[in-house]
């Protein structure tokens, strides 16, 4: 079914504040650093461009609020509907490349990239986080074989109507917003990994195919959830990572491994928002206290994404990240400072207070007449800060979990041992070219 | 069914150009064997592009190369016809001055041209060098120093500074034209300035005042179109705390 697109209607989405998420990408985002992450989908048959066009005409109709660019306000940034069509770029210009920087140009904040039998989508973490682009990926394939099969496009199976709903847009932060709940604490500084940055273009990534039927087994051996088993394997190659390093070069660094967990909020909260709705759970081990078996390792993990997702500790966090916004004296600080701010606290504060992230896109459902024409997904992580060095994506389709590392160091070191240690475990691995 | 070979991407009957690459040579269906070269030939048909075509750097070699023998021959040539025929350097000194000015402008120009302190300090320096000389070879009347080296270090200064602003704004349009009359308008200052000190040893300012009036409410007009009726923007968005 079509989407009618009403004049009248747009108006609604002219433009949009920045979600609370969304206001720290302008402040630290660069041409290397760029907050843009990727979504692919690798077919068994070569793409069919005229059948993508019309698919895509079809879902930028549904999703017109992503059809916006940034623009600079004097206190914020505001996100901006233009009407240019959305067009197919060919993906052979590197990945997860940063979106136009120069304000008063209209250029949009994600885009389709098309190679041989691969379709991908890059979106800037300014207008969605993984979830949305997900709803939005899933929606644009439904609609592409629907034009491969002269058919209609079924929305059931992305879980959303095929009318634009007004609650998509909105700022989901703002609505479960708590006012006087007492602030979080703050964390301490975490390690970091000693590896030395490559050349520009930085970026580079490594994606390996996993049996998830294998490592959904080993995870159940101990008790916990796929997300748990691979941020507990990423918390022991980090400390491989730690004791490896000569006595010299720890000095210096800190002992506590730490890696950040983003968390899909809508799973708590009832919401249908397709903006930045995700919250960080942060399990740690502390090195100061002796060295950690893997058991212990998946039990802290397993205990701490328990505690850190109830409820009313997720309204402490959100309270205070969105409690700083709604202050008026902050409010009132000019763009230009705000900017500076928000720069030297992500980078004194933010990046400071984890090794490592690991993002679980989770398991990709789609119909079984399309699932045969789809071989894998893959998830790349947004390249990772210069004191990061590494990220890590995940996403699962169908019986593979596909592990996707994006790296700025000039070593593979880290995924070297991820990998090796899952192999160790009696889970095969097949790296992939991507 | 065709194919494009750039992107590997099948393209319907109808479809004369691939919209991704808008290439027009299309490929039968591919094998699997064509699929893996596919990289390979695209990096292949890359380095001959760039053995074709001169870069821009390689360009700009180039035209400093030729510039060079071009400049350094008309010195030794000029040196050459004035000894043969004065047995001493008279007027030739003039060519050769200039000629080495001329090559220390291009070097600038070709090494240093994103380094734009560095370019127009350099390029200063050379061209006030070219003053001294030349004041030098004519009984050193002391006009270059006095009148030629301030009135180009005002123009200089000017142009550092109105480059910098452009190269700062973030879209160009009358705006540049606005700082265009702008610079114009304190550039008529200083030279009324400069000459002034130099004729009268005092500043005092008639023309000049009457140029940087008119400059400036042109400016005025043209940042007025540029910023508020060209880009219509709504202020309740712009102002949103």
């Amino acid at each position: 079914m079509d989407i009618p697109v009403k004049k009248e209607g747009l108006r609604k989405y002219a433009w949009l504040p920045l979600d609370n998420a969304a206001k720290i990408y302008p402040a630290v985002r660069s041409k290397e650093h760029t907050t843009v992450f990727r979504l692919s989908v690798i077919l068994n048959e070569r793409v069919n461009i005229g059948c993508l066009l019309r698919a895509i005409r079809k879902t930028e109709a549904r999703f017109p609020y992503f059809k916006v660019c940034l623009r600079k306000g004097f206190f914020w940034y505001y996100l901006e509907h233009i009407a240019c069509p959305l067009i197919p770029v060919a993906d052979n210009q590197g990945i997860c490349r940063a979106f136009d920087i120069v304000y008063m140009k209209d250029a949009l904040l994600f885009r389709i990239v098309v190679i041989n039998n691969r379709i991908s989508v890059e979106f800037s973490h300014i207008l969605t986080d993984g979830t949305g682009a997900s709803v939005f990926f899933k929606t644009l394939l439904l609609a592409y074989f629907a034009e491969k099969e002269g058919k209609g496009i079924d929305y059931s199976a992305t879980g959303r109507s095929s009318d634009i709903q007004d609650q998509e847009f909105e700022d989901a932060y703002n609505q479960y917003f708590k006012a006087d709940i007492p602030p979080v604490i703050q964390y301490t500084k975490a390690f970091h990994l000693p590896y030395v940055l490559n050349e520009k273009p930085r970026y580079h990534t490594l994606t390996a195919l996993v049996s998830l039927a294998e490592i959904k087994s080993k995870a159940r051996e101990k008790g916990a959830s796929i997300t748990d088993y691979l941020v507990a394997v990423y918390l022991a190659v980090l400390q491989d990572i730690y004791t490896e390093m000569p006595r010299y070069s720890r000095y210096g660094k800190r002992k506590i491994l730490r890696v950040q967990v983003p968390i899909n909020l809508r799973q708590i909260y009832p919401t249908q928002s397709l903006r930045n709705f995700s919250l960080f759970v942060l399990p740690e081990i502390d090195l100061r206290l002796g060295q950690y078996s893997f058991d212990e390792i998946i039990k802290i993990v397993y205990h701490k994404m328990k505690l850190e997702t109830d409820e009313k500790l997720i309204n402490k966090i959100i309270s205070r990240n969105v409690g700083s916004e709604k202050n008026f004296f902050v409010r009132g600080i000019p763009l230009f400072l705000k900017d500076l701010i928000l720069y030297f606290k992500y980078y004194s504060q933010g990046a400071n207070q984890y090794s490592g992230v690991v993002t679980n896109l989770g398991r990709i459902e789609l119909p079984a007449e399309i699932e045969k024409h789809v071989d894998h997904f893959v998830f790349i992580p947004p390249p990772p800060n210069k004191k990061l060095k590494v990220n890590c994506g995940v996403i699962g389709f169908r019986d593979l979990l596909v592990i996707s590392f994006g790296n700025i160091s000039r070593t593979n070191d880290l995924e070297k041992k991820f990998f090796r240690f899952l192999t160790h475990q009696g889970i095969r691995v097949k790296l992939t070219t991507y | 069914m065709k194919f494009c070979p750039r992107c590997g991407v099948e393209l319907d009957g109808s479809m004369d150009i691939c919209p991704l690459c808008g290439c027009s040579e299309f490929d039968q269906p591919p094998t699997q064997e064509d699929s893996k070269t596919a990289g390979i030939n695209r990096h292949y048909e890359r380095l001959l592009d760039g053995y074709e075509h001169l870069t821009r750097k390689q360009k700009r070699m180039l035209f400093w190369e030729m510039s060079g023998i071009i400049l350094f021959s008309g010195i030794l040539v000029t040196l050459i016809i004035n000894l043969v025929l004065s047995k001493s350097i008279t007027w030739s000194r003039y060519s050769i001055t200039v000629c080495l000015v001329l090559f220390a402008n291009i070097s600038l120009l070709s090494f240093w041209r994103h380094r734009l302190f560095l370019l127009l300090g350099g390029s200063f320096v050379t061209t006030s060098l070219l003053l001294i000389l030349l004041d030098m070879y004519n009984q050193k009347i002391g006009w270059g120093t006095q009148l030629g080296i301030p009135l180009l270090l005002s123009f200089y200064l000017v142009i550092i500074v109105l480059t910098w602003i452009i190269r700062k704004t973030k879209q160009h349009g009358f705006n540049v034209l606005g700082y265009i009359f702008l610079s114009v308008g304190f550039l008529s200052l200083c030279i009324e300035g400069i000459l002034s000190w130099y004729f009268k040893s005092d500043f005092r300012f008639q023309w000049s005042l009457i140029v940087f009036a008119c400059m400036t409410a042109i400016a005025a007009i043209l940042f007025f179109i540029h910023y508020r009726l060209n880009r219509g923007m709504d202020l309740r968005r712009f102002f949103h705390i």
